[in-house]
């Protein structure tokens, strides 16, 4: 079983992910936080994620997006997953990002293309 | 809801085949479904995800190419495989979504009412 973690703003994006899940070609298992700043609060023991999935609503209402990056790589669990940031087509970008190993994909999906993308990272 | 025969619907519907944005709290697009059909009352759409019956989402769709998006919510009414015609459902048939309009605005329920008449 792999685990996700999917942070977003929007708790109606935790249940539409949560719908597709199961479309994914390995079975996952994901947790869900509504901003970076909660990573913290994550027990430090337990299953490492393979995965997070981040919006970049988590990160823009962040004074400075950085720390939520230093908040990811410091969590025993979240430092060595494999991340993916999803933001809107037009979008300026959040400096530091890449260098924190995110890569990225534009909204909106296709439910089928979401479940692929994370069954190509994990 | 039955999409069945034009005498047992509650209102006509007409085939539009375009892009259905969810939109989340904060009117960003999430995801996207492609319509099969459209009326007055709502829309249908091809899914491989299961929605419950009434969770209700933020609708975008433009009925032709390059208009002025409507936007409305929407409530999930039934997920099932679409019918094409009577008989036996084709092997090959996508599952579906059947969505209901909520509150659609006057000059979207009337701008959908030309597009059916159309």
């Amino acid at each position: 079983m792999k685990k996700v973690l999917f942070i977003s703003r929007s708790k109606l994006s935790h249940n539409l992910l949560r719908a597709i899940l199961p479309l994914a070609p390995v079975k996952t298992d994901m947790d869900c936080l509504e901003g970076v700043e909660e990573v913290s609060r994550i027990p430090k023991r337990g299953k490492r994620y393979d995965l997070l999935l981040a919006d970049w609503n988590s990160f823009s209402s962040l004074k400075d997006p950085l720390q939520g990056v230093s908040e990811l790589e410091k969590h025993p669990l979240t430092k060595g997953a494999k991340k993916i940031l999803l933001h809107p087509l037009a979008w300026a970008g959040l400096r530091g990002l890449s260098e924190a190993g995110f890569s990225f994909r534009a909204k909106p999906f296709l439910p089928e293309d979401l479940a692929h993308i994370i069954g190509e990272k994990i | 809801m039955r999409w069945g025969t034009v005498e047992n619907r509650i209102s006509p519907r007409k085939h539009l085949r375009m892009r259905v944005v969810f939109e989340d709290e904060f009117s960003e697009e999430f995801l996207y479904f492609l319509s099969t059909d459209i009326s007055v009352s709502g829309l249908f759409i091809e899914s491989p995800i299961h929605l419950q019956e009434k969770t209700q989402m933020f609708l975008k769709f433009a009925l032709r190419e390059g208009e002025t998006p409507i936007q409305v919510v929407g409530s999930v009414i039934r997920f099932m495989e679409p019918r094409r015609g009577r008989g036996r459902r084709k092997k090959k048939a996508r599952l579906g979504i059947g969505i209901r309009f909520l509150g659609l605005n006057p000059q979207d329920l009337r701008r959908i009412e030309d597009y059916i008449s159309a």
